[in-house]
């Protein structure tokens, strides 16, 4: 008995490390292949070892991609769609939990429908409706003769900040708080603001951080928006900046490898403060259901 | 409310315009025209478009079920009460996840790379025919799903040990005293309690295996010869590069089908919790 014990341990063990190490070895192999001279590479491709160790690809490739242009658009993109989902969903949720109002569940079951509809079916539309709104991007009133919000920071921000399943989240979180403290809150004779502000917000903290987590590494990673909305270099992000490397010569493997990199290493030192945050969102998203 | 106002202008408007265009021939220049039926009749009959559907529902049959299944057994072993370092797995399991699907596309083509990509050179060093991986028509959707399977199956990890630990231990400890182990407490206990848990992954998986576009752009643009079109690539196409906005359209309403079909599972689940 305590001997298949051992056996079965040993057998879980082996598993999650081998899952482990195929999970790490893509990252790992292309740091190797990123410290490599394209000579060397193209030479020896297959060797663990690089000689010499080409640092200096973590220097050129900067002259080859505007990384920290990229890298600010990235910041405004996701930081801006971050924040307008924090300003705008977590009040719908909280008015869908708690105020009572005409057709509250009608317009709830509306807005639960939406979820349903897959943003490819939006692209074409969303596309024509921010290339005709009026009075930006040189239109006139009735949307003509300017390019409207393309290739704006807010034709990428506005049509992604606000999501059903934003809403959703919150309104699921804020019902399972206990409306005790509001209500005793309410007799005390607080605002609705302060009672929402000071008391339901804070409260609603974990709900919070989950939306922005997400919002966030959903802006960061995204390609397919800012590649229909952008036309301009200067504003691409970096899922778009790194491309450069696809135009250029082939061999340059090494210098693609470091560009890649570098444009991950944001995402991972985020994930390195907020680890714990990212597995409860998860989790919370997971079990919310 | 100022949510209600960005769904109406950014979700229901375009969902309205998407679905009045896909009757239409539109070309952003000019003005729609009325052609009826016509698109949705082109994208069911057109062999490119037969073509990207059959290879999304491939690609789908390879990713949903290896991703969770495999998902499943990884947080079932992380969940035995003997492993240590939980954590640290975890983290080991979530790093594809943070990386963006242009990155993993990046590394992933090094490691394709038919002359000098490491899974060529390994396989020439066991005296093992080299692959065309991406560059194959055979080999290039399920090399697709390899690299999607390895990005996303750390996601459905946090998923399932969420849903795992919420298991109480008093359950296992009882079917223990009954004489059960290993795999029948698995089958009649875990998994019958995991049913929702399970269901939302499987169906949020068929859901974004159905959207997948960002690894084809970047690594196959579709090819070779349309072995590796989707739904999503064919939308954008006809969108963005052959400006048939109509067309585009009827397609992206059929991927709409596909897909309500599967949310509508998903919302009869939530139903029943609540």
């Amino acid at each position: 008995m305590g001997k298949s014990k051992n056996g079965m341990k040993l057998l879980v063990y082996v598993f999650l490390i081998f899952i482990a190490i195929l999970s790490l070895i893509p990252f790992l192999w292309s740091i190797d292949s990123s410290l490599k001279t394209v000579k060397y590479n193209y030479a020896h491709p297959l060797s663990w070892r690089p000689k010499p160790v080409a640092f200096g690809n973590y220097v050129k490739i900067f002259t080859m991609f505007s990384f920290g242009k990229n890298f600010t658009n990235s910041l405004i993109y996701a930081g801006g769609k971050t924040i307008l989902t924090l300003i705008i969903c977590p009040p719908a949720g909280y008015a869908f939990a708690r105020k009572k109002f005409k057709g509250r569940n009608v317009i709830f079951i509306l807005i639960l429908s939406l979820m349903m509809i897959p943003s490819q079916v939006l692209l074409i539309p969303t596309f024509l409706i921010l290339k005709n709104f009026p009075l930006v991007g040189g239109n006139n009133i009735l949307g003509v003769g300017g390019t409207g919000f393309l290739d704006t920071y807010w034709g990428l921000i506005l049509p992604t900040a606000v999501t059903p399943f934003n809403i959703f989240l919150m309104r699921q979180y804020f019902l399972t708080l206990p409306k005790s403290i509001e209500e005793s809150a309410r007799i005390d004779g607080a605002s609705e603001f302060r009672i929402y502000w000071q008391i339901a917000l804070p409260l609603a903290l974990p709900a919070l951080t989950a939306i922005s987590i997400f919002s966030f590494q959903g802006a960061w990673n995204d390609f397919i928006w800012p590649l229909i909305v952008l036309r301009s270099r200067n504003l691409q992000p970096l899922t778009l900046g790194l491309q450069v490397f696809q135009d250029e010569n082939f061999d340059l493997w090494p210098l693609l490898m470091a560009a890649t990199l570098v444009t991950t290493a944001p995402m991972l030192g985020i994930f390195a403060i907020f680890q714990k945050y990212f597995f409860r969102g998860v989790s919370f998203i997971g079990t919310s259901k | 409310m100022p949510a209600l106002l960005m769904l109406f202008l950014f979700v229901a408007v375009p969902t309205i315009i998407a679905f009045f265009l896909s009757f239409t021939d539109y070309s952003i220049l000019g003005k729609p025209r009325f052609v009826g039926i016509q698109n949705y009749r082109f994208a069911l009959h057109d062999n490119v478009f037969r073509k990207a559907l059959f290879n999304t529902a491939y690609y789908a049959i390879l990713y949903v079920p290896i991703k969770v299944i495999l998902s499943f057994l990884i947080a079932l072993a992380l969940t035995q009460s003997f492993i240590n370092y939980k954590k640290t797995f975890m983290i080991f399991f979530y790093l594809p996840v943070l990386t963006s699907m242009t990155a993993s596309s990046m590394i992933w083509l090094w490691i394709y790379q038919p002359d000098m990509g490491i899974l060529n050179g390994i396989l020439s060093a066991l005296h093992l025919p080299r692959s065309q991986w991406i560059y194959g028509k055979s080999t290039v959707i399920p090399s697709i799903s390899t690299i999607t399977i390895w990005k996303d199956f750390g996601y459905d990890v946090v998923i399932f040990v969420a849903g795992l630990s919420g298991i109480p231990k008093e359950l296992y400890d009882a079917a223990k005293v009954d004489g059960a182990h290993g795999w029948s407490m698995v089958k009649n206990i875990t998994l019958p309690l995991l049913k929702t848990t399970s269901l939302f992954v499987i169906v949020t998986s068929i859901i974004a295996s159905f959207q997948v576009f960002t690894a084809i752009y970047i690594m196959t643009q579709g090819g070779p010869e349309n072995a590796s079109t989707t739904v999503v690539h064919q939308i954008y196409l006809n969108a963005f590069s052959y400006l048939k906005m109509g067309r585009a359209s009827a397609m992206s309403f059929v991927l709409f089908v596909i897909i309500l079909f599967f949310s509508l599972i998903q919302f009869k689940i939530i139903r029943v919790e609540e």
